[in-house]
């Protein structure tokens, strides 16, 4: 299932595909490794909703949800809408 | 002289490396960005070498003030050689700062750090094979225990006689043409470092934004070529570890987080540690240092002839000195309990877990280091603003930090609350610190509203992994805060306590002032009535806490110092008079010291003149708020 970073439930799994915006902030993303095909692992949500803590590539990082919203990912599990219908 | 830059990401041990080879005393600590300007050292032997210690940083993208710290000392001083120094736990984002060493026409060296923590997660790098790959000598060092420096000096001495052309490592073929003929072009101008300042403009086109993605992608496909090919991990992410389900844990994180704090200041200030009636080690400490230099003072001046020469001596010097120093200890001892806090990584975790409330202040958990920096020293913090991600919050932080009382603040704080309120010496100090955090947060809240933008700021941040506090690194940041204290003690506080007891004993026209119409009496009751309705200030002797909070401009701990040389604090206040005196003295414009970098780290003009009155005024607001309250009682 295609989704955002932002939207994964703590304890998912999914791989990047993407990762969209402007100047410093991609930069660092991309250099913190959130390219596509890197696998990375929703570890908790911060009491407040966010942060979110997301481990990849032997490391953690903490970033905000509308960090995570630029980030596209897909999950090894089936949208449940898909499930149902094949 | 040879030069050689450290470079590596944040964290990953830099400076440590930086101290063991030039035997200097840099801030370590276990929170990504410690370092925020670069280091000069030099390291001995047959040929000395200069060593900049760098800020971390993940790439070399001009973005943030410390990347470009790093960037321009690359790019234009150009060192001999770099030692990139890299967390073996982490090789894949450790390689991708690599690669773009790479492309720099300097010598590179790569040195793994920490190889043992690395091999207890499973990850052993294949050093010979990665060297093959990248073309560069690889290397392993221990930062904590010197292993391998040895070899490191050897390779840097070797590397730094050969020069070297910068090239793309991860991409043999697939180099667009536009980069290409630009780093030709560039390099017929004689430009230096044509490949990567090709590779670079194309990098951060703001018009296309694509490049940055293939070349990023670029760089991660190598790396992780490379790490097939030379460096062994286990398979799937490590579990996380055990601690964080309770430091990070939505119930008992944040509440842990503050009962560590309260530990932290009943462990220093505490009159009766848990109740037992036993001092705590702060107080005991500082008890001790203060009856040590009581029979000090005896044993140099009770052979002296009581004339104005001995009493210049005894009060003037030794006084005011001597009132800043036997608080020394009790200081070093707060140091410690943040410098294990943030050693072990658990400040790091509050970052995150107070992330969401920093939000509401425009700030982010970045913010937090800056803070507690704060309630050591502001001129450090003011300096560490800069790890934040935007010029608007990096504003703010800065109008923040004067409210996170400083260390130097304590003595004055230690003293009136022993005088005034005995029995409840550390929940005061506890009030004052935390009425300092809830002005910083009130404050925080009104700039966040007035400057507008409500788009978020953008917060990414790594959580290290725990580790255990190093003795070593413990001792030399007391070690540090000892000397510039000491040093502040010798100079300003020493020049500050003779300048008021002298101002003290002399009229204005010259004449001896027999503890009566002196110059500074003069001058304090001159201010009096702006503190008149503080409390404090009017009726006869009060004109010495106004000289005191005058002389805590220069620098904090002289506002004690004076109090000392003037003749205690004994009749001067009230209990209201002397809460209302602590909080304007928490709050007020910070010293000298810390103003002068204030100015030179805020670029807006009209920040740079309205801060201080800012501070001003709130100091004189909440005091007086203070003082109607406390009145009642």
């Amino acid at each position: 299932m295609r989704t955002r970073l932002s939207r994964l439930r703590p304890g998912s799994r999914a791989i990047v595909l993407r990762t969209e915006g402007d100047g410093a902030l991609s930069h660092r993303l991309f250099a913190l490794g959130f390219v596509p095909g890197t696998e990375i692992f929703c570890e908790r949500l911060s009491p407040f909703g966010s942060p979110i803590l997301v481990s990849l590539r032997g490391f953690r990082v903490a970033l905000r949800r509308g960090e995570g919203e630029r980030i596209f990912v897909e999950t090894g599990d089936e949208d449940e809408n898909h499930s149902t219908c094949g | 002289m040879k030069t050689i830059a450290l470079a590596g990401n944040p964290n990953c041990g830099k400076s440590a490396l930086f101290n063991l080879l030039t035997g200097s005393d840099a801030a370590v600590g276990n929170w990504p960005g410690v370092t925020v300007e670069r280091k000069e050292g030099f390291s001995g032997g047959a040929e000395g070498l200069r060593w900049i210690d760098l800020p971390g940083v993940y790439a070399l993208s001009p973005f943030t003030p410390e990347e470009q710290v790093t960037r321009r000392f690359l790019l234009e001083e150009t060192p001999d050689a770099i030692v990139n120094l890299a967390d073996a736990s982490t090789p894949e984002r450790s390689l991708y700062l690599t690669l773009q060493l790479l492309e720099l026409d300097i010598p590179v060296l790569l040195v793994w750090n920490m190889e043992d923590i690395a091999a207890k997660q499973g990850i052993s790098i294949d050093k010979p094979a990665l060297s093959r790959l990248l073309g560069i000598p690889v290397l392993g060092v221990s930062a904590l225990t010197g292993e391998g420096t040895k070899e490191l000096l050897q390779a840097a001495g070797k590397a730094m006689r050969e020069s070297r052309t910068g090239r793309i490592a991860w991409s043999r073929e697939a180099l667009p043409q536009c980069l290409r003929e630009r780093a030709a072009e560039l390099e017929r101008q004689g430009e230096r470092h044509s490949l990567f300042r090709a590779a670079d403009a194309l990098e951060n086109d703001a018009e296309n934004g694509t490049y940055a993605s293939l070349f990023a992608e670029g760089r991660y496909s190598f790396i992780d070529a490379c790490t097939r090919k030379a460096i062994h991990s286990p398979a799937g992410q490590a579990a996380p570890p055990a601690l964080d389900r309770l430091f990070l844990s939505p119930v008992w994180g944040i509440p842990l987080f503050f009962l560590l704090m309260l530990l932290v200041f009943h462990v220093t200030f505490g009159a009766s540690l848990f109740g037992s009636g036993v001092p705590s080690p702060g107080v005991f400490l500082h008890r001790s240092a203060e009856r040590g230099l009581e029979m000090l003072s005896a044993l140099l001046f009770s052979r002296m002839e009581p004339c104005f020469f001995r009493d210049f001596l005894s009060e003037g010097i030794f006084g005011g000195i001597g009132t800043a120093l036997s608080f020394l200890p009790q200081i070093l001892c707060l140091f410690f309990c943040m410098e294990l806090l943030e050693d072990s990584g658990c400040m790091a975790r509050a970052a995150f877990l107070l992330d969401a409330p920093l939000r509401r202040l425009g700030l982010t958990g970045r913010a937090l280091l800056p803070a507690l920096t704060g309630f050591g020293c502001s001129v450090p913090a003011f300096l560490s603003v800069r790890t934040l991600e935007t010029e608007r919050s990096r504003k703010i932080a800065r109008f923040l930090i004067p409210f996170f009382s400083c260390g130097a603040k304590l003595p004055l704080y230690a003293l009136l609350s022993a005088a005034f309120f005995p029995r409840r010496a550390d929940q005061v100090i506890a009030g004052l610190y935390a009425s300092g955090v809830l002005a910083a947060v009130c404050a925080g809240l009104f700039l966040h509203k007035i400057t507008g933008e409500k788009d978020s700021q953008p917060f990414v941040m790594e959580i290290p992994a725990y580790r255990l506090p190093r003795w070593r690194n413990l001792r030399r940041s007391l070690g540090r805060h000892c000397g510039d204290y000491l040093n502040k003690a010798a100079t300003v506080i020493l020049a500050a306590s003779a300048a008021v007891w002298l101002l003290s004993r002399i009229t204005p026209d010259f004449m001896p002032a027999d503890g009566h119409d002196s110059v500074l009496e003069y001058g304090g009751k001159l201010l009096a009535p702006f503190f008149t309705p503080l409390g404090f200030g009017s009726d006869g002797e009060g004109w010495k806490a106004a000289a005191a909070l005058l002389s805590g401009l220069l620098a904090k701990e002289a506002a004690v110092s004076a109090l000392g040389t003037l003749g205690g604090v004994e009749g001067l206040f009230t209990p209201a008079s002397a809460l209302s005196f602590l909080v304007f003295y928490l709050l007020y414009p910070p010293c000298t010291a810390a103003l002068s970098v204030y100015w030179s780290e805020e670029p807006s003009r009209t920040w740079r003149l309205c801060a201080p009155a800012a501070w001003l005024l709130t100091a004189w607001g909440i005091a007086f708020a203070v003082y109607l309250i406390a009145a009642k009682f």
